[in-house]
């Protein structure tokens, strides 16, 4: 395919920004978390419109990728941590929306 | 022809992401992000990124959405049998609009950053070539330029497993013990 | 293995040091079984002087980087130095906390380590990925322990808050970094700040790089809990552990400053009159917009709080907006004084944390209505604490005091004065809510609290105290040193 760099970095810029809306309006803890995943991707997409665009056939630009790999890992363990707390909260409230985490207030 | 492939892949993230936010179950949520991940992978394919397609299915959707789906069928929170429903309800209060004034103004954003960036045309890429991260070139970068990297996500992931375990395993004594809870 | 190998491990010794004790604490715990927690505590401290140690062995060396990221300079040893010295503090405090006891205690000194080396890896790279890395190392150990106490609400949601705008923060500067590097085509600052392409994109059309910094610099404002990005704060640190509120105010604080300053000064420093200088005097006109709001919100809330763990956790919000005074100068100078600043702020801080320690466990609460009287009872830690509460004021003869001085001037050389003004207001709102503390302490009746005496916690609360004192008398060293410091950021981002 040849679609221009740019297009891609349309795609990323939009799921970034659903990311965000998604991290803004919803209550549930675990949507909000996969909502941050989202983002991640969307950063992900543009390393990899970037590299795309910096490679030629001789040097193709691996840092974009390399990057990439780094993201997904950071994304799997704050996944973990986010999830493990959703279920600590969960056994103290019974309860997996952000209104039981707002004890604390002023 | 893969061109039209990918606006048509596009189109399928863009609307399974927007599923993750309109979806009235979580588990609804995690459907739409799956096809969302699916979707990214393809274009990842087709863009010549072999490697980070294949991770990009066996992490993300292998991994970390089986993850988000055991807390939810832990916690029960997903109803099971129910239909996959969309609700827009947490689009309408004041408090959505301004998130939703928020990301648009974001996606703008990104738009016209990604519009003036002003990059060269990338020639047509054909099924045969060779991938841009090929595992040889990435082996090389991920052990050689970048082994320190490779070596702190290693630390990194110790420290998240002991913190998870630390967050996740029932109290010990003392600190507030729940009523009726045996003290070990 | 060759010889480039085996010299950039040397390099990185302090860092290797760390990662071994942190094990050793793991296993050591495991191994006792909990029964013997101060061991644990001594095996921490150690490995700490060993770090400390081998740092001040790089002390002399010409700065170098290990393998083509890791700055060695006296940038990164500075930071590090006090970083290492402000988690043995709060390896004290957890060691004199009873309730910090009963937890997993091997964990605990486990995660503080990993978010030292965290810290370690984000002041000393000018390398996006390893920063990024050493970021989240810090994030995700803060994560677990501010999340420490099970069973407690305030803990578990004060995790869950830091979890969820963390994961946000990381998601908006990741992003940032993916534009930067689509815009340079590489990750690392020295490069990114010399390539011609960016050159070429800033005089042409500044608009990209405009936005990607800015995403980036959101990821640093959350760590360093500037406005916007400072709601999290107040609440994490009212949650978490006693230490660990400590750690996050002071330490993670101080990090996220130092990765903003090697950020900005590979970028933006001595450009002066090229595009990207002009771009970076624009950056700094947002920068000291935000320190105005940033001090101002800080300072109004704190006001209000009648707990003193909230009432530190909106001053450290306040603080962080006068540091950035001398950032937003965006001229050595002004990374002086901050530097200047944020060194003041390890002692202060750090002391008025240490006396919440002591405090807490004397009363079992954290309300400064129940400090009333405290200073009869115990009067030593309680001046004391009055000297950081002078110091935080920022009123003579502290540390604090030419901390802001140095930043007013520098504010006031670099056309700032609207901030400095606003800053100068800042610190007279801030005085009333300071007093109010000292007042409880001596000049209400006494309550029939008892008082335990902890002479441990009592004496190197008292040394930070006098540090806090001397320092503001003799100024010169930590000047000296604070600039000796910034005169090789630039030199050694490059490879």
């Amino acid at each position: 395919m040849n679609v221009p760099s740019e297009h891609l970095l349309y795609l990323s810029a939009g799921l970034f920004a659903l990311g965000l809306l998604g991290f803004l309006v919803r209550r549930n803890v675990i949507v909000v978390l996969m909502c941050v995943e989202l983002m991640l991707n969307a950063a992900n997409l543009a390393f990899l419109a970037a590299s795309r665009q910096h490679s030629t056939a001789e040097h193709p630009a691996l840092q974009g990728p390399v990057f990439a790999i780094f993201v997904i890992t950071v994304a799997a363990a704050e996944a973990a941590v986010g999830l493990a707390l959703v279920i600590a909260l969960y056994r103290l409230k019974q309860s997996a929306e952000t209104d039981a985490a707002a004890e604390m207030k002023g | 022809m893969t061109n039209i492939l990918f606006y048509v892949l596009a189109i399928v993230a863009l609307l399974g992401a927007a599923g993750v936010v309109l979806a009235k179950s979580p588990m609804g949520s995690v459907v739409s992000l799956l096809g969302t991940f699916f979707a990214l992978a393809v274009i990842y394919l087709l863009a010549g990124f072999q490697f980070l397609a294949g991770a990009q299915i066996l992490v993300y959707a292998g991994a970390i959405l089986v993850l988000f789906l055991f807390v939810i069928m832990l916690l029960n929170l997903g109803a099971m049998g129910s239909k996959f429903e969309l609700s827009f309800a947490p689009l309408q209060s004041t408090r959505a609009r301004i998130a939703g004034c928020i990301a648009l103004a974001l996606a703008l954003v990104g738009l016209v950053a990604a519009q003036r960036a002003s990059f060269a045309a990338v020639p047509e890429r054909d099924a045969s070539a060779p991938a841009i991260d090929s595992m040889e070139g990435l082996a090389l970068e991920l052990f050689g330029r970048y082994s320190l990297p490779f070596q702190a996500t290693s630390l990194l992931l110790l420290v998240t497993m002991v913190g998870v375990i630390a967050l996740a395993k029932r109290q010990r004594s003392g600190d507030e013990p729940a009523k009726g809870e045996e003290r070990p | 293995m060759n010889n480039a190998y085996l010299d950039g491990l040397a390099s990185i010794a302090p860092e290797i040091v760390l990662t071994v004790t942190a094990l050793g604490a793991l296993v050591l715990d495991l191994v006792a079984k909990g029964r013997d927690s101060v061991r644990v505590g001594y095996l921490t401290l150690a490995g700490l002087a060993a770090t400390a140690w081998f740092l001040f062995g790089q002390w002399g060396q010409p700065s170098h980087t290990a393998y083509g990221m890791v700055a060695i300079d006296q940038f990164g040893n500075f930071f590090k130095l006090f970083s290492t010295a402000a988690l043995a503090i709060v390896v004290l405090f957890v060691m004199h906390d009873r309730r910090e006891r009963r937890h997993g205690i091997g964990e605990y000194y486990f995660l503080l380590l990993g978010a030292l080396i965290g810290i370690f890896f984000m002041v000393s790279t000018g390398n996006l990925l390893l920063m990024v890395l050493g970021f989240e190392l810090l994030s995700l150990s803060s994560y677990s322990l501010s999340g420490f106490h099970k069973g407690n609400r305030k803990s578990a949601e004060a995790s869950m808050k830091y979890v969820i705008f963390g994961g946000l923060s990381t998601g908006i500067m990741v992003y940032g970094i993916s534009l930067l590097y689509g815009l340079t085509g590489t990750i690392d600052l020295a490069k990114m700040a010399g390539s011609a392409n960016l050159v070429a994109q800033v005089s042409s059309n500044p608009i990209p790089f405009g936005i990607a910094t800015v995403l980036v610099l959101a990821g640093f404002a959350y760590k360093i809990s500037l406005a916007p990005f400072h709601f999290w704060t107040p609440d994490v640190y009212e949650g978490a552990p006693t230490p660990v509120t400590a750690f996050l105010a002071v330490a993670s604080k101080a990090a996220g400053f130092g990765a903003l300053l090697r950020f900005l000064g590979a970028l933006f420093l001595d450009q002066g009159g090229t595009p990207l200088g002009e771009y970076g005097t624009r950056v700094g006109t947002m920068l000291a917009l935000l320190a105005a709001v940033t001090m101002t919100l800080g300072n109004l809330a704190a006001l209000r709080q009648p707990s003193l763990k909230r009432m530190l956790a909106y001053s450290s919000i306040a603080h962080a907006g006068y540091v950035m005074i001398g950032i937003a100068c965006m001229t050595r100078g002004g990374f002086t004084a901050a530097m200047y600043y944020l060194a003041a702020y390890y002692f202060m801080n750090l002391g008025a944390f240490g006396f919440l320690v002591y405090f807490e466990g004397v009363t079992g609460s954290d309300t400064v209505d129940s400090l009333k009287g405290m200073g009869f009872k115990a009067p030593l830690i309680s001046m004391v604490m009055v000297a950081f509460l002078v110091s935080l004021t920022g009123l003579p003869p502290t540390v604090g005091f030419y901390g802001k001085y140095l930043l007013f001037i520098e504010g006031v050389d670099n056309g700032l004065m609207w901030l400095v003004v606003v800053a100068a207001l800042n610190s007279v709102v801030s005085l009333f809510y300071y007093l109010r503390v000292a007042r409880a302490l001596f000049l209400s009746k006494a309550s029939d609290q008892e008082a335990a005496p902890a002479p441990v916690l009592t004496g190197f609360v008292t040394v930070l105290g006098v540090a806090t004192v001397a320092f503001g008398l003799y100024v010169t060293p930590l000047q000296a040193w604070a600039t000796k410091s910034l005169d090789l950021i630039r030199s050694a981002t490059g490879s």
